[in-house]
């Protein structure tokens, strides 16, 4: 009993912080979602009416969940597959340096990676002037489907070396024993990889795959940056609705769909570690 | 290990109460929303006055003689010249004398410079227009040359000529407290005028690249283009150390001093009763500065008074030995005599705050605080305005940030509307309803200040705004009944001569898109908020009939790069230079809005000079527009209301309608006719420094009593406001701009504006 308190009263400077700055903003957040934006009057389920009914709403979520669902599973098995070959090298210097080559996006600040977007895809860019010399007819890339992709393409490109620096820890801590053993009874390179490697792997994907989620939602910073408040129809992203409402002071709204995402959310990562966990 | 216990749970709840306190220290700065500041009962303050000036006179220059007479220079509306005395009392001018007769102002000649020595004596200069034919000397048009004579003048006002050498133009004069005269002409440093010789002794070390310059008692400082104070011994003319605490004071305050006109000053300059002791004055206020001191101490803060005011220009400052200020300046209206006088019993801080906001800078709005705390001492009005050139903010973040401070209960108390999501704010309940103030003042024109009601609420009160306007030849002019007329017409005058244009030639898609946009974009949103896609296809399918693409000039700026510098944005659409194309016969038709009263003033002399020529409302595809600018509002959470509301109703008083720095019409009647009764006979010009055949001028005239009343009338029919939503506007001018250029189709356009629309109003 006696360590038990001790040991609560430890964490409590730290659970206070957390409450002040998490949950007590979180408790106030569902909150607000069964009140009015400024009057505070009680509105029961209305903005959650008004948020499913909401078309902008539904085409965020539609466009985020897209994004996810096609950014993240692409993200885990480009960078696992970038970290098996990196794990393969023999030489350990080309291995580091690859490694900081996959790093180097992360160090790049998100302003001049969205110059960078502006350069590449404006409509007098360097994608239109390439198609321009094939003879082809260029276009403001922002402001077309492609957007989507470019959105992509961009979070790929900018979390891939993270990820493979999670992968190679993770792989690192596979014992080499296991592979000798397996290589004694005769196993191949793709056995090993489908019976060792990938199974001792699962533990880390699961941690992976919440980061890789969680850090999804910072590709709305080059979108919002390279396209503003109202980007083209297909990267139109929760976090641009948020944004907005937040502007327009529409805190109600705002509100209900935080709680909607956080929902979602969180049954999410509940199902991956329940998957996992089995 | 009890006590452990113990000692842990009372130092985990002292960190508890910490934070608890923390949040309860933020509540009571809310404290201040009551609308009343707590000063600690600290009393003292400078308080302006006006002091009446000699009827209907604009001022020379001023000076307080050593016994304390305070003398200006003046000229009448007859264009004479006489010097004035301020009695004891200080409310009535005694004329000293007269200017010579023969100084008498006529279209060739008159008085440019009369600067009075505290001795009594003054120095004055004439300038005379030589008969010059006017030709072009290249590409530039010659400017006429002047002759300049430089006279003293003696106690009694007899004047001798001083023969002064000089070739260029004398731009300043100032004496010092000797009596010594002190000079700068064109192109040279500041110069001692030996009065009988004419002879120039150089001041200031030969510094040249002077922009002005001021005297305090022994010293001379000077400006240079640079903005940089250079100090001098007045009587040497030796340079002496910078003084880096003065240079520091004004550079914190933020003031350009490398702007200036010849008329008024940035900064201005006044010798104190102490040794060493300076006073400067700049539009953010009055300051102490002790000689090489490392501080300046606010005097008078320019933020409670006139000299805080944007139309406010400096022209001469005198301390007196009591610790009193005189202050000669010119605003928009007339000259001003401002005295500052320390008044004990008033509070050092105005005890009662109205926080207004602002999206961008609006000087009418600036110029109204003033005036209105002027006229209420005891109250202070904080503007905040959230997109300057100088933070960089966009106006989205601009707007969240406002979010933010609404939220946490810190909001402003009144607001003006331009720019905001007014309808989501109106939906919220965000906003106060002014239906009573809005239909309050006799002289309103109620169909616009009251034009924005909405559910049988006025939330919003356009204090100003424009009225769309089509200029054309009478015959078209009945013609023109709405878009499609429009665009016939302008179909039919594109063809009829290759050398005059329908609109500005410089003009891209957006640009002309913008000139029709407020006739029309109030008819296409639905009744359900909806755009109505087919009224928008049909604008884009007029608008590329009017569009004229063998007479584009490609100037290389788009509309976006204009509507990004924010306070701007306003303009483009506006039917301004376009008047003056229309009197100069450039112009086949003219149509946008109409923003100012010189505007107006342009197009009555048209019709006036031009027959044939005439104007009406433009129907586009709405009729009775009018935009509405500078939407006044009030925050109903905000606990100063009562306050805000009275701020809300002086801005649509008279006296501060009357304020006109290009941002809109008066909503008020009495005020419109008084600025139209304001305008004066001047030549405006235009033209492309590289085509000289471009270079168009206009005399313009005072309109008449019958052109003032036909253009009220228009305004009264005005009953349905544009649609201001900057969201909507961009998104159709940037698609016109596409349309136009023909990399779309109208119905693709219109499909593109739709979308983006329909998002944002979705949400």
């Amino acid at each position: 009993m006696r360590g038990k308190n001790t040991g609560f009263l430890y964490v409590l400077p730290s659970l206070i912080g957390v409450a002040f700055f998490i949950l007590i903003p979180s408790a106030d957040v569902v909150r607000r979602s069964f009140t009015e934006a400024v009057s505070g009057a009680w509105a029961g389920l209305e903005n959650y009416r008004t948020v499913f009914s909401n078309r902008a709403f539904r085409l965020a979520a539609y466009n985020t969940l897209r994004f996810e669902g096609i950014c993240i599973p692409l993200l885990l098995v480009l960078s696992l597959l970038a970290a098996l070959l990196l794990n393969a090298l023999d030489m350990k210097g080309a291995r580091q340096f690859f490694k900081s080559c996959f790093l180097v996006p992360m160090a790049i600040p998100v302003a001049s990676a969205v110059l960078l977007w502006k350069v590449l895809f404006h409509e007098r860019g360097l994608m239109s002037g390439l198609l321009h010399m094939l003879g082809l007819s260029g276009s403001d890339w922002m402001r077309t489907p492609w957007a989507f992709w470019i959105l992509v393409a961009s979070y790929i490109w900018k979390n891939l070396g993270y990820d493979v620096i999670l992968w190679l820890a993770a792989l690192a801590g596979i014992p080499s024993s296991l592979y000798e053993a397996a290589q004694v009874d005769g196993a191949g390179r793709w056995q090993c990889f489908w019976y060792i490697t990938l199974p001792n792997l699962l533990p880390a994907l699961f941690t992976i795959a919440v980061l890789s989620i969680l850090n999804s939602f910072k590709a709305f910073r080059e979108a919002y940056l390279a396209a503003g408040d109202y980007p083209h129809e297909s990267m139109y992203l929760l976090q641009h609705l948020f944004n907005n409402w937040y502007r327009d002071l529409s805190m109600d709204k705002m509100a209900a769909g935080a709680v909607v995402q956080a929902g979602v959310i969180f049954l999410l990562i509940l199902f991956l570690k329940r998957r996992w966990e089995e | 290990m009890k006590m452990k216990k113990i000692m842990s749970i009372v130092l985990a709840a002292v960190l508890s109460l910490g934070v608890l306190t923390g949040c309860g220290q933020a509540g009571d700065g809310s404290g201040e929303k009551d609308g009343s500041q707590d000063t600690g009962g600290a009393k003292g303050r400078y308080l302006e006055e006006d002091i009446a000036l000699p009827e209907k006179t604009s001022v020379y220059g001023m000076t307080r003689l050593e016994d304390g007479t305070l003398r200006i220079a003046a000229q009448d509306q007859e264009g004479r010249s006489a010097v004035w005395e301020l009695s004891k009392g200080g409310d009535t001018w005694e004329k000293v004398y007269d200017l010579p007769e023969e100084w008498r102002q006529t279209d060739t000649f008159y008085v440019t410079h009369v600067c009075l020595s505290p001795k009594g004596d003054a120095f004055a200069a004439t300038s005379q227009t030589l008969e010059q034919e006017q030709q072009t000397d290249g590409e530039m048009l010659e400017a006429p040359q002047m002759e300049e004579h430089f006279y003293h003048l003696d106690g009694e006002g007899n004047a001798t000529e001083v023969p002064i050498k000089t070739d260029g133009y004398l731009y300043f004069l100032r004496y010092t407290e000797d009596g010594e005269l002190l000079a700068q002409f064109q192109g040279m440093p500041v110069s001692s005028v030996d009065m009988k010789t004419g002879e120039l002794t150089d001041k200031a070390s030969g510094l040249q690249d002077i922009t002005f310059f001021g005297v305090a008692k022994d010293l001379l400082y000077v400006v240079d283009y640079e903005g940089q104070i250079h100090s001098f011994d007045v009587e040497t003319g030796d340079p002496l150390p910078k003084d880096e605490g003065l240079i520091e004071a004004v550079s914190q305050s933020g003031v350009s001093l490398d702007l200036h006109s010849l008329q008024t000053l940035s900064m201005l300059f006044a010798g104190g009763k102490e040794e060493g002791e300076i006073f400067f004055c700049t539009s953010k206020g009055l300051y102490r500065h002790m000689k090489d001191g490392d501080v300046s101490e606010l005097v008078v803060d320019g933020s409670l008074t006139s000299l805080g005011s944007p139309d406010m220009g400096l022209v001469s400052l005198e301390a007196t030995e009591d610790g009193e200020f005189y202050l000669l300046g010119v605003d928009s209206q007339s000259d001003k005599l401002l005295h500052y006088t320390y008044s004990k019993d008033t509070a050092t801080v105005p005890g009662t705050e109205v926080k207004a906001w602002s999206l961008y800078e609006n000087s009418e709005l600036r110029q109204n605080i003033s005036q209105y705390q002027k006229e209420n001492p005891d109250v202070y009005v904080d503007l905040e305005v959230a997109v300057t050139e100088e933070n960089g903010v966009t106006t989205s973040d601009a707007l969240k940030n406002l979010s933010t401070e609404i939220m946490a209960g810190n909001g402003p108390d009144m607001m003006l509307l331009d720019g905001l999501p007014v309808e989501s704010y109106v939906e919220k309940g965000m906003l106060e309803d002014l239906a009573d103030v809005a239909n309050g003042g006799e002289d309103l024109f109620t169909n616009i200040s009251a034009g924005l009601e909405q559910d049988g609420k006025i939330c919003g009160i356009p204090l100003r705004f424009a009225l769309p306007i089509v200029e054309a030849d009478t015959g078209s002019l009945d013609k023109i009944q709405d878009l499609q007329s429009l665009a016939d017409t302008a179909e039919e005058l594109k063809g009829t001569d290759p050398d005059k244009y329908i609109y500005s030639p410089y003009y891209d898609g957006a640009m002309l898109a913008s000139l029709l946009y407020d006739a029309c974009a109030a008819a296409w949103v639905r009744e359900d908020g909806s755009i109505d896609s087919a009224l928008l296809r049909e604008f884009y399918t007029q608008l590329a009939r009017i569009w004229d693409p063998e007479k584009h000039i490609d100037m290389e700026v788009e509309y976006a790069q204009i509507a990004e510098s924010g306070s701007y944005r306003g303009y483009v659409g506006s039917l301004g230079g376009g008047v003056l194309q229309m009197y100069c016969d450039k112009f086949l038709l003219n149509f946008g809005a109409l923003w100012s009263v010189s505007e107006f003033s342009e197009l009555a002399t048209t019709m006036t000079d031009k027959e044939g020529i005439g104007y009406k409302p433009l129907t586009g595809q709405a009729a009775d527009v009018f935009v509405p600018k500078m939407i006044a509002g009030i925050n109903s959470r905000s606990a100063a209301k009562e306050e805000a509301k009275k701020f809300v109703q002086f801005l649509l008083t008279e006296e501060a309608q009357i304020a006109d720095q290009a941002g809109g019409l008066p909503v008020s009647e009495k005020a419109l006719r008084a600025q139209i009764g304001r305008i004066e006979g001047s030549t405006i010009g235009s033209g492309m420094a590289n085509d000289p055949d471009s270079y168009v001028e206009m005399t313009i005239k005072k309109p008449s009593p019958e052109a003032a009343d036909q253009f009220i009338a228009c305004i009264q029919q005005a009953d349905t406001p544009a649609l201001t939503n900057e969201i909507i506007r961009d998104a159709v001018l940037s698609q016109a701009r596409e349309c136009l250029d023909g990399k779309i189709t109208p119905e693709a356009a219109a499909q593109a504006v739709t979308d983006k629309v329909d998002l944002y109003l979705a949400e």
